[in-house]
C-alpha cells in the first residue's frame, strides 16, 4: 500500500483541514488513484463538507488502492500550519499503516509522524438539491458582508432578485441589511432564475468562510427559497470544495 | 441498587452536543426516582405546593426536559410495565428500606438533626400512580413521546436502539447493558453538579458513554457470557449476587469457565438461583407493542395552566424557560437529512 503526496502549495492543505476542523473532530480522508477527497457531517447533520483534490494538483501524487486514513483534525492542521507559503508539504502513509507521516521542507527539513486514529468511516450522501439563484463573490466581500450581519443577528437572510442581492438580520438589539447589485465591489456574478430567500446560521457561514478566505480564488453561493444552501470555494488546484448548510427552521 | 459492571468496562466522556438531532430513551422510573430523592427541600421533604401535593417530579421533568430540547436533543421516555416476579422480592426489599428510611427521617426531624433529615429523606422515594400519570401528561404537553415497556423499561429502551430507532439508551443504572442496549449514556443532564452522598461535596458530572460493542470485545465474552458475569454480581433479579464474587473475580470465572454452570464452585449456591429465567429475562426480553413515536410542538398555553394553576409553580421561572425553549427552536438550523433523497 503506497500513498504519497507532495505539494508545493501548503496553503491548500491548510485551507481543507481549517474547513473541516469547523465540522468534526475526527476526519477520515480517502485516497485513490485519482486523488484525496473527504466528505463529512457536523454530528447535528446541519452542515457538510464535500472535498474533491485531484491527483494533477500534486507536484507527484502516488496511490496504488483506496487508503482510508482517519486523523484528529485539529492536531493536523497544527502541523500543516508549520509550513510556510514556500515550503514543500509531503504526506505519506508510514509501513506500518498506522502513522502518517508530514515532510516539510524548503532547505530546513522537518518531519513528523502523528498517529492515525480508527475511522469510523460510514458513507455520506450528497443532499438532492437544484439551486434558483447564484451569488460569485471574492471570499472577502463574503467574509464583510458575515461579520457585518453578526454584528447584531445569529442568523443571515439572503433575498436574491435578478439584479440585487439582499442580506439581512436581526437580533435583540437591532436590524441589519446589505444590498449589493450588479456592479458592486466584490460582487462577480449574480444569477437568478427564480426569486429566492432563505436564512441560515451565521455561526457556520462564517466559520467556513474564514477558514477557507486565506486561500484565496472566489466564493459562490447557491441556494432557492427555504432550501440548503451551498457554497462552492473555487481554489487554484482543488477541484472541488462543497459546503452544504441546512436553512433554520423559523424564517 | 443496580449491577456493578463499571469496573470492568471502559466509559467515554460524551458532549451534550454528540447528542444534538438525536433519539434518547430515557427510563422513566429511574429518572422520576432521581428527581424524588434530589429535588428536595431544605429538611429533605419532597416539595409541594400550596395543596400539599408533592411537585418534585414535574419540578425535575420540566426543567431537565427543557435542557434537553434546547440542547435539540430528542427525548423518549420508557415507563416499566408490569414487573417479573423475580424483580418483586427485589422491590419489596427497596419498599422495607424506605420504610426504615422513613421512620428515621421523622426522628431525625422531631430531634432537630437536620443533616441525617436530608439524608434519610433521599431514601424515602416512593413513586405512585399519580406521579406516573402527570409525568405522563407533562410530557406529552412538550410534545416529548414516551412508551409503555411490556416489562423492565430499560429492556424497551435497548431494544430500541437495536431497532435504530434510538441512539442511545439512557439511565444511571448498567442493567442496560445486559439488556443489549447499543450505547448507554449516564449522566444525561444539562447542568452538571451532583452531591457526594453523605457528604457536603458537590462534584462536576459530565455524561459518559457505554459502547455496548466495545464491551464485548474489551472483556472477550459474548452476548451470554456477558449476562452470566452479571448474574454473579448480583442484578435486580438476584441482588447481591454470589458470596464473595465482586466484578472482577466474575469476569475472571466466566471466561476461564466459559458459563455459570461450569463453574464448580459456586454448584451449592447456583441451585438456589433460577439463572436460566434471569438470562431469559436479559436476553429475550419482548419488544413494547403498539408504541408511537412522534414528536409533538411545545403546548405552551398548556404548561402554563398545569404547572402555573394547577400546580402552583412560579409563573416567572416557568414562562421563562419556556421563552429559553422557543428562542433556541426558532434559532435552529433543520438537518440536511430530509434532503437526502
Amino acid at each position: 500500500m503506497v500513498f504519497i503526496a507532495r505539494t508545493k502549495s501548503p496553503e491548500e492543505w491548510k485551507a481543507i483541514a481549517s474547513a473541516i476542523s469547523t465540522l468534526v473532530d475526527e476526519a477520515t480522508f480517502e485516497a485513490t488513484a485519482e486523488g484525496i477527497s473527504f466528505r463529512g457531517m457536523d454530528p447535528s447533520h446541519i452542515a457538510l463538507i464535500d472535498i474533491q483534490w485531484p491527483n494533477f494538483a500534486f507536484e507527484r501524487y502516488e496511490c496504488d488502492t483506496v487508503v482510508k486514513f482517519g486523523v484528529r483534525i485539529d492536531e493536523f492542521s497544527k502541523l500543516i500550519k508549520r509550513a510556510d507559503k514556500k515550503d514543500a508539504l509531503e504526506i505519506t502513509l508510514g509501513e506500518d499503516q498506522r502513522t502518517l507521516h508530514i515532510r516539510i521542507s524548503n532547505g530546513y527539513k522537518r518531519e513528523y509522524k502523528m498517529l492515525l486514529i480508527e475511522s469510523s468511516a460510514s458513507s455520506t450522501p450528497l443532499p438532492k438539491l437544484s439551486f434558483n439563484s447564484k451569488i460569485v463573490l471574492t471570499p472577502g466581500a463574503f467574509d464583510k458582508v458575515l461579520s457585518d450581519v453578526q454584528v447584531v443577528s445569529e442568523y443571515i437572510s439572503i433575498d436574491a432578485k435578478s439584479s440585487r442581492v439582499e442580506f439581512s438580520g436581526r437580533g435583540d438589539s437591532g436590524d441589519a441589511s446589505i444590498a449589493l447589485e450588479s456592479g458592486s465591489e466584490g460582487l462577480e456574478e449574480l444569477a437568478v432564475q427564480e426569486e429566492s430567500k432563505a436564512t441560515y446560521s451565521l455561526d457556520y457561514l462564517s466559520k467556513i468562510t474564514k477558514a477557507i478566505s486565506t486561500a484565496g480564488g472566489s466564493v459562490a453561493v447557491e441556494f432557492s427559497s427555504k432550501m440548503p444552501l451551498r457554497l462552492e470555494f473555487r481554489i487554484a488546484n482543488v477541484n472541488r470544495i462543497h459546503f452544504y448548510l441546512a436553512p433554520r427552521v423559523q424564517d | 441498587m443496580g449491577l456493578d459492571l463499571r469496573p470492568l468496562i471502559t466509559v467515554s466522556p460524551i458532549k451534550i452536543a454528540d447528542l444534538s438531532n438525536k433519539v434518547v430513551a430515557i427510563d422513566a422510573y429511574n429518572t422520576i426516582y432521581q428527581f424524588l430523592s434530589t429535588i428536595r427541600g431544605p429538611t429533605g421533604e419532597l416539595l409541594t405546593n400550596g395543596k400539599g401535593e408533592v411537585t418534585s417530579h414535574l419540578s425535575g421533568m420540566f426543567y431537565r426536559n427543557v435542557n434537553l430540547l434546547v440542547e435539540n436533543i430528542k427525548p423518549v421516555y420508557v415507563f416499566d410495565g408490569k414487573a417479573d416476579a423475580l424483580k418483586i422480592a427485589e422491590l419489596e426489599r427497596r419498599h422495607r428500606l424506605k420504610e426504615e428510611a422513613s421512620e428515621k427521617y421523622q426522628q431525625a426531624l422531631e430531634e432537630g438533626r437536620l443533616e441525617d433529615a436530608v439524608k434519610y429523606g433521599k431514601r424515602t422515594a416512593i413513586i405512585n400512580d399519580a406521579m406516573v400519570e402527570e409525568s405522563k401528561k407533562l410530557l406529552s404537553l412538550l410534545g416529548i413521546p414516551h412508551i409503555q415497556a411490556h416489562s423492565d423499561g430499560e429492556a424497551a429502551a435497548a431494544w430500541l436502539t437495536n431497532q435504530e430507532i434510538a441512539f442511545a439508551s439512557a439511565s444511571q443504572d448498567y442493567d442496560s447493558i445486559l439488556f443489549g442496549a447499543k450505547r448507554l449514556v449516564r449522566n444525561l443532564a444539562v447542568s452538571g453538579k451532583r452531591k457526594v452522598p453523605n457528604r457536603n461535596v458537590y462534584v462536576d458530572v459530565e455524561p459518559e458513554v457505554i459502547e455496548y460493542e466495545r464491551v464485548l470485545r474489551e472483556t472477550g465474552l459474548n452476548r451470554e457470557q456477558l449476562v452470566d458475569v452479571g448474574i454473579l454480581i448480583g442484578t435486580d433479579f438476584n441482588p447481591g449476587g454470589f458470596a464473595g464474587i465482586g466484578p472482577k473475580t466474575a469476569l475472571k470465572l466466566i471466561k476461564q469457565y466459559g458459563r455459570l454452570e461450569m463453574i464448580e464452585k459456586i454448584k451449592d449456591q447456583l441451585q438456589d438461583v433460577p439463572y436460566q429465567k434471569i438470562r431469559d429475562i436479559f436476553l429475550n426480553s419482548p419488544a413494547p407493542e403498539g408504541y408511537n413515536l412522534v414528536f409533538g410542538e411545545v403546548d405552551r398555553e398548556k404548561i402554563i395552566d398545569f404547572l402555573c394553576i394547577e400546580k402552583s409553580f412560579s409563573a416567572d421561572r416557568v414562562t421563562g424557560a419556556l421563552d429559553r425553549l422557543k428562542k433556541s427552536i426558532s434559532s435552529r438550523s433543520q438537518s440536511l437529512e430530509k434532503w437526502f433523497a
